[in-house]
């Protein structure tokens, strides 16, 4: 019963006035800027959620596959491995290429983030 | 996992199985059968094999979406009753030979849906709905036709109890539509219904009396599909049956859970962890999958979108096949299945039909492996 006095009270009727318009400090466009980089961030960041586990898992049956190698007696299966290790090196190379790169303008960003703070305070 | 989900002579055993033991324990002479997957793509065909090796005899098929799997059991003379939409090998054999052979000689009996109308029988499976609704079959020769009654598999015994447990007691019901064909198109907007689908005309329903004698909108009610057994294809599979299903769906997660149980064969078999990790990316839920078995490449011939295409080599040839002799096309696939599934993988593919290359067993499995880019494989022959 106390609580929901104090709720009552709480709930005044200033509390549903509305704000005056605020000038914006930030123009819409840096904003929409701002937004579709960490969309696009987060979207992968739910994909690798996904794949986390299983790309974990890749360097030990890569391990396990490389042991095998000096066991193999057959050409043709040398075959196979071969194919299906330039096939991952060719989606992993991209996979580096464009986390790396990505990688190295966080950095770029984070730096002129701070160059601008230190304009902005002087 | 609430024990009342897990079949009582499951309880306390593991779910993940071989295939042998997965088949002797569900599958059983005459038990009703729905294999998931669609066409070629996600047919669980090492399941399937395993049936075959396993002789098990008078199988009451009920399935949507082509006729793969049912064209090997027909061929190995496994099938008695077929609840169906469709018999085709695609493009290959519009009419899969040995279901179509089997249904004319009489060894099959089959009752036939619409694709429509036995999806939205799925679909009332899977939600425990009495019935769906839809008008699909209207026109058609489907409602003149009910081979079940003909053979008195539907109804009750004088013991109160079902004369077929998976087979419903009527075909399909009339009922006049109870909002007067409000939800029909052309929809009432103001500038009329721009949707394309206009097949439900209205006025033409209305003004017709078939079925019922009287004037005015009318309904098909179709029942729920309720197989003893489901089998599915995933590319993953948690170790307590949570399952992952990439690319086209189908209808396997409506034929899962629609069943009193549930194969999932998966081409890897992964912890709980990695799957829940994105749940909501997840297809099956554990409690609905009673059996584990991991069998990497188990889809061949058939496709398994991201992981391998299927063999069309083998679908040219065997459609040339299974127009022999009866016998004869029994005697192949009995061969063809071989006495486990892992000699069968290493021997069968590219065995006995040509292929560009001439490989055989895994290496020609490996080349059949899909871009991970686009589900399948782009450069694969599909000469006719």
């Amino acid at each position: 019963m106390e609580q929901r006095k104090r709720m009552r009270a709480r709930i005044a009727e200033e509390d549903f006035k509305l704000s005056p318009g605020i000038e914006p400090r930030e123009s819409l466009e840096t904003w929409q800027k701002v937004i579709s980089a960490a969309w696009d961030m987060t979207i992968v960041a739910v994909a690798y959620n996904d794949m986390r586990i299983p790309l974990r898992r890749v360097p030990e049956t890569l391990e396990t596959l490389e042991a095998e190698i000096s066991r193999i007696g057959d050409e043709t299966t040398l075959d196979v491995i071969e194919e299906e290790i330039k096939t991952g090196i060719r989606h992993f190379s991209d996979i580096l290429e464009h986390s790396r790169d990505s990688r190295d303008r966080m950095d770029r960003i984070l730096r002129a983030t701070w160059n601008r703070r230190v304009q902005l305070k002087s | 996992m609430a024990e009342a989900t897990i079949p009582t002579f499951m309880r306390g055993k593991d779910k993940i199985m071989s295939l042998s033991d997965a088949v002797k324990t569900f599958v059983k002479k005459g038990t009703c059968i729905c294999p998931g997957g669609f066409s070629y793509t996600k047919k669980p065909f090492a399941l399937a094999r395993e049936v075959i090796r396993q002789d098990i005899k008078d199988l009451f098929v009920t399935m949507n979406g082509g006729a793969s799997i049912c064209e090997f059991w027909a061929a190995a003379g496994l099938v008695k009753l077929l609840d169906t939409t469709y018999i085709g090998l695609e493009g290959i054999q519009p009419v899969a030979y040995s279901v179509r052979r089997s249904i004319q000689d009489g060894t099959i009996d089959v009752e036939d849906y619409s694709n429509y109308g036995y999806g939205l029988r799925t679909v009332a499976g899977r939600y425990g709905w009495p019935f769906s609704p839809c008008m699909s079959e209207f026109g058609t020769s489907f409602m003149d036709n009910d081979t079940f009654a003909k053979m008195g598999l539907r109804g009750k015994k004088a013991d109160g109890s079902w004369i077929h447990p998976s087979i419903p007691p009527a075909r399909a019901a009339v009922i006049e539509d109870p909002f007067d064909g409000w939800g029909l198109r052309p929809h009432a907007f103001e500038g009329g219904d721009g949707t394309s689908n206009q097949t439900n005309a209205l006025e033409k329903v209305r003004e017709s009396t078939a079925y019922t004698g009287k004037q005015g909108v009318k309904v098909i009610l179709v029942p729920p599909i309720l197989p003893e057994v489901t089998i599915i294809l995933a590319q993953r599979v948690g170790n307590k049956g949570t399952t992952r299903i990439e690319g086209i769906l189908g209808p396997d997660a409506e034929q899962a859970i629609s069943a009193k149980y549930c194969i999932a064969q998966a081409e890897k078999i992964v912890t709980e962890e990695e799957l829940r990790a994105q749940p909501y990316s997840n297809t099956i839920a554990m409690q609905y999958v009673d059996a584990i078995v991991e069998v990497p490449y188990g889809g061949f011939p058939g496709q398994v979108p991201y992981y391998y295409d299927y063999d069309w080599d083998f679908w040219r040839a065997y459609t040339q096949i299974n127009r022999k002799d009866k016998a004869e096309v029994n005697k192949y696939i009995r061969d063809w299945v071989m006495e486990d599934e892992w000699t069968f993988l290493t021997t069968r593919p590219g065995d006995g039909y040509p292929t560009i290359t001439g490989t055989k067993g895994l290496q020609r499995l490996f080349e059949l492996r899909a871009d991970a880019t686009y589900g399948y494989k782009p450069g694969l022959a599909r000469p006719l």
